[in-house]
């Protein structure tokens, strides 16, 4: 029995035995009659039966009554037939609880082919069972889920060949989802291949990989005879060499994202379109004059919208076209040639055009004419050379379309604005004074300058003036705004200004009636202004401000000054009449700076440093002659750089107490005569000149100053007479007198006769006369020799 | 600033003396003709003393000329006073007044 024992487990099912609950498993053997020989140790733990009591027939006792009979019947069959023996009965443990148990046993037979009873095992699978009824409830709640729920579900079998590769799979179950998603109707029990003949191996390989022990698979396939989408999910299950497909029909899901993806394409298009079309109009309103904006055009058409384009524009001052590629090219030539022509006459025809880009290797192109206003007329085209660029669509035409109806107004409106700003520009200059008047003693120069841009001509203007007492009248002001009626507003109130100023009882008074004017109509809605009256004699400055960034004074020694006295607020129509005025001596030799804000106004800067820099500048070139000194102060305080606002700068220098140079300018008006007498008289007496030399002086200066008076503003508008006497320097005592007008002098009148003997009278009491007449006025020179006495 | 012209005429009979002062240019000639003409009137004997004028340009010789030619040509006895060294002296003896019209050096003489 015991040499038995080593081969008997082995020929029961090994698989099967593991002791009930993990404990020991129970083995038995019976003798060729049945008779119960042996149990283990195991048995008698499990049941309680004494020891010795299972032997023989006494195992049954422990057998549920119920299932006693059966399992006897079936043993002693066994042992009759001598063949296995299996038995699933209730075993009564030893608390008394029933135990499923399952008794299998093989026969033993010996070396000589003697029946030698059997050999067995007991297991309890109570617990096994358990499992299995709730994997049973589990799998049919599980398929009963299947088959309602939206998703397709099969079960399938791997159909191995003669070599033991797939050759095809089974349908072993297949909810009615599946049936309806896949068309395959009544699938269960038939194969892949017997259902859709034409499988496609791939198929069988991927799920045979799947069935066979690989990972499990998800993806998406298309059915195009059903037309629609799946998401497809296999899994391998158990046993080996099965499979579960889940399907999920995901067609709408499919619809949706190439829809939204097409939308996405089409939105970003659009986009970029849109962007285009934006940079186009910014970057053509930026451009200035015609070229420069085709010459953009074609530019930011390319390579966006176009391998080459083309446009040009006509108007009344001649045509503009640009091309890209520029490089003057087969393809440039004929771009140019259609673009041309069709501005001109009437477009050509669609096959002419296409023939002729062909020839030169533009496979699609779009040609449209641009609706550039009433007096232009204008064309673009733009062409595709690059094969893999496709061709232009409906779509690309509208856009194009939309480019060339955009672009009309662009033009049409660019052309308005560089019209109205040379019109302002125009109008800035001719309401700006003509020229500065300067009287005796008194250096003046001053800058305009206009802001960067199309639109910045504003409205800053300055003016000087003489009052018949013989001060100097100056003033700075600035008109908000920009643009022509800004510029038009500062003609007005510049004029007004210079016309109010006689009557007016100093600077306050004057700027208190400007406000009575510039309440009436036609007048500027906001300024600022700032004016002075200069006695040269005396130095003494009389100002007011009306809202207006303070003057500068700066003094020889460059010590400065900011007038910040006699403010008030700007002219804004509502008439103040006490408008306050203060009053400053300005030292000999000093200097005073007048100027509108956009001098000093820096973005992201406070005004003080703008006043600081202004200081700097001023008192670092006081040496300079002031219209060097206007040209300095702009360059450093960056005037030239781009800028919004317009400029104004106006600068004033007392002559010092015996200059060697006297330089005045005067309007060219009789009764300026007297005033500039009274200076040359002064300056004379500095300079010791003899009672001779300064008659002569006078007489000669007089004499050139009448004629310029008379004759050099017949037939335009009266201008300035520009004086400078310089004592000369080689000591003789000679005064070298030029007298300068900006008239258009009518033919020499020196021809004998009353008219004649001015300069007969200048060459009488001078040396070295000579008249230069060129297209900017006359320059008349003479020497006033020293008187002899004096030269000795 | 400019020395103001100053104009006064007296007649004494048939003779009217006119003084001109001050300074004489193209803003006030036209203005000292018209006081001129309508201080001679029609006097026979006239005396135009420039002596105390500071300033005398073409335009006031031009005045000056026209008149003696015109009172020369009236019949009307003319004569200039302005002292060789004065400022209108100077400048009627550049334009050779004493061609056209006597010119003393006083009134007196």
């Amino acid at each position: 029995v015991t040499g038995d024992l080593a081969t008997a487990p082995a020929q029961a099912d090994p698989g099967a035995v593991a002791g009930p609950g993990g404990a020991p498993p129970i083995i038995w053997f019976t003798d060729p009659d049945g008779v119960c020989t042996y149990l283990s140790d195991s048995w008698y733990a499990f049941t309680g039966q004494a020891p010795g009591a299972g032997l023989g027939l006494g195992w049954t006792e422990a057998i549920h009554p119920d299932d006693r009979a059966e399992t006897e019947r079936v043993f002693l069959a066994a042992n009759a037939r001598r063949g296995p023996f299996r038995s699933s009965y209730r075993l009564r443990r030893r608390d008394g609880a029933y135990r499923q148990a399952l008794d299998s046993a093989a026969p033993r037979f010996a070396p000589d082919g003697a029946f030698l009873g059997l050999v067995g095992s007991v297991l309890d699978l109570t617990d096994q069972l358990a499992t299995e009824a709730a994997l049973r409830e589990a799998e049919a709640r599980f398929r009963a889920l299947f088959s309602s729920i939206d998703e397709g579900y099969c079960l399938c079998e791997i159909v191995l060949g003669a070599d033991g590769r797939p050759v095809d799979y089974r349908f072993l179950e297949a909810n009615p989802h599946f049936a309806a998603m896949t068309g395959l109707a009544d699938a269960t029990g038939r194969t892949a291949r017997e259902l859709v003949p034409g499988l496609e191996d791939h198929w069988v390989e991927t799920y045979g990989r799947v069935a066979l022990g690989g990972e499990p698979l998800r993806f998406e396939q298309g059915s195009e005879a059903m037309g629609r989408w799946f998401d497809v999910f296999a899994t391998a299950v158990a046993p080996r060499g099965r499979f579960a497909l889940v399907f999920k029909d995901v067609t709408e899901r499919k619809r949706a994202d190439g829809a939204l993806q097409r939308s996405e394409a089409a939105e970003r298009r659009a986009r970029l379109r849109a962007e285009l079309l934006a940079e186009i109009a910014s970057e053509l309103e930026a451009a200035d004059g015609p070229q420069a904006r085709v010459r953009r055009l074609v530019d930011l058409l390319v390579p966006r919208v176009a391998d080459v384009a083309a446009a040009v524009v006509a108007g009344a001052d001649g045509a503009a076209t640009a091309v890209n590629p520029a490089d003057g090219g087969a393809i440039a030539d004929a771009l140019r040639g259609l673009v041309e022509h069709d501005a001109a006459e009437l477009p050509y025809d669609d096959a002419t055009r296409t023939e002729a880009l062909a020839a030169v290797g533009v496979r699609a192109h779009l040609a449209l004419a641009l609706d550039a206003g009433p007096d232009e007329r204008g064309a673009l085209l733009v062409g595709l050379t690059d094969t893999t660029r496709g061709t232009y669509t409906d779509d690309d035409r509208a856009f194009a379309r939309k480019v060339a109806a955009r672009l009309g107004a662009l033009f049409t409106r660019a052309r308005q604005r560089e019209e109205e700003h040379r019109v302002a520009l125009r109008l800035q200059q001719a309401l700006l004074p003509d020229a500065l008047v300067s009287p005796p003693g008194v250096e003046v120069a001053a800058r305009y300058e206009a802001g960067g841009g199309l639109l910045d001509v504003g409205g800053d203007w300055y003016d000087t003036f003489t009052l018949p007492d013989g001060c100097l009248g100056l003033a700075v002001g600035d008109v908000v705004g920009h643009g022509l009626e800004a510029a038009a507003a500062m003609g007005r109130l510049r004029t007004a200004l210079a016309a109010l100023a006689p009557h007016a009882d100093g600077p306050g008074r004057l700027l208190s009636n400007l406000d009575a004017y510039a309440t009436g109509a036609g007048a500027a809605d906001f300024a600022t202004a700032c004016c002075g009256l200069l006695d040269p004699g005396t130095g003494v400055l009389r100002y007011a401000s009306a809202g207006h960034p303070p003057m500068l004074v700066v003094a020889p020694d460059g010590t400065t000054r900011w007038l910040e006295d006699g403010g008030s607020t700007p002219l804004f129509g509502r008439v103040d009449p006490d408008r306050p005025e203060a009053s400053v001596t300005l030292t000999p030799g000093s200097l005073l700076v007048l100027y509108s804000d956009g001098l000093i106004e820096r973005r992201r800067e406070p005004l003080g440093a703008g006043l600081e820099r202004l200081e700097r500048a001023v008192r670092g070139a006081r040496e300079l002659p002031v219209a060097a000194l206007c040209e300095r102060v702009l360059d450093e305080l960056g005037v030239a750089e781009g800028r919004d606002d317009d400029v104004v700068l106006l600068c004033l220098r007392l002559a010092g107490p015996g200059a060697r140079r006297l330089h005045t300018t005067v309007p060219a008006r009789p009764e300026e005569l007297g005033t500039l007498r009274a200076a040359v008289r002064v300056w004379s007496a500095e300079h010791g000149l003899g009672a001779e030399q300064a008659s002569d002086l006078l007489l000669a200066l007089g004499e050139a100053c009448t004629n310029a008076i008379e004759h050099a503003f017949v037939g335009c508008p009266p201008g300035t007479v520009d004086v400078e006497l310089t004592l000369a320097s080689d000591g003789s005592g000679d005064v070298e007198v030029r007298v300068i007008d900006s008239g258009c002098w009518r033919p020499e009148v020196d021809s004998g006769g009353l008219r004649g003997r001015g300069t007969g009278i200048m060459r009488s009491v001078t040396s070295d006369f000579t008249r230069r007449t060129g297209a900017d006025g006359t320059c008349v020179a003479f020497s006033v020799p020293a008187d002899p006495a004096r030269a000795a | 600033m400019s020395v103001p012209l100053r104009f006064d005429a007296v007649r004494d009979g048939d003779l009217v003396v006119a003084r001109v002062a001050g300074e004489v240019d193209l803003s006030n000639v036209a203005e000292l003709g018209r006081r001129l003409d309508a201080a001679i009137d029609s006097a026979p004997a006239v005396v135009v003393d420039v002596s105390a004028v500071e300033y005398l340009d073409s335009q006031g010789i031009r005045l000056l000329h026209g008149l003696a030619q015109r009172l020369a040509g009236a019949g009307v006895d003319l004569t200039f006073v302005a002292p060789a060294r004065s400022v209108a002296g100077r400048v009627l003896a550049l334009t050779r007044l004493q061609d056209v019209a006597p010119v003393r050096e006083s009134l007196d003489a």
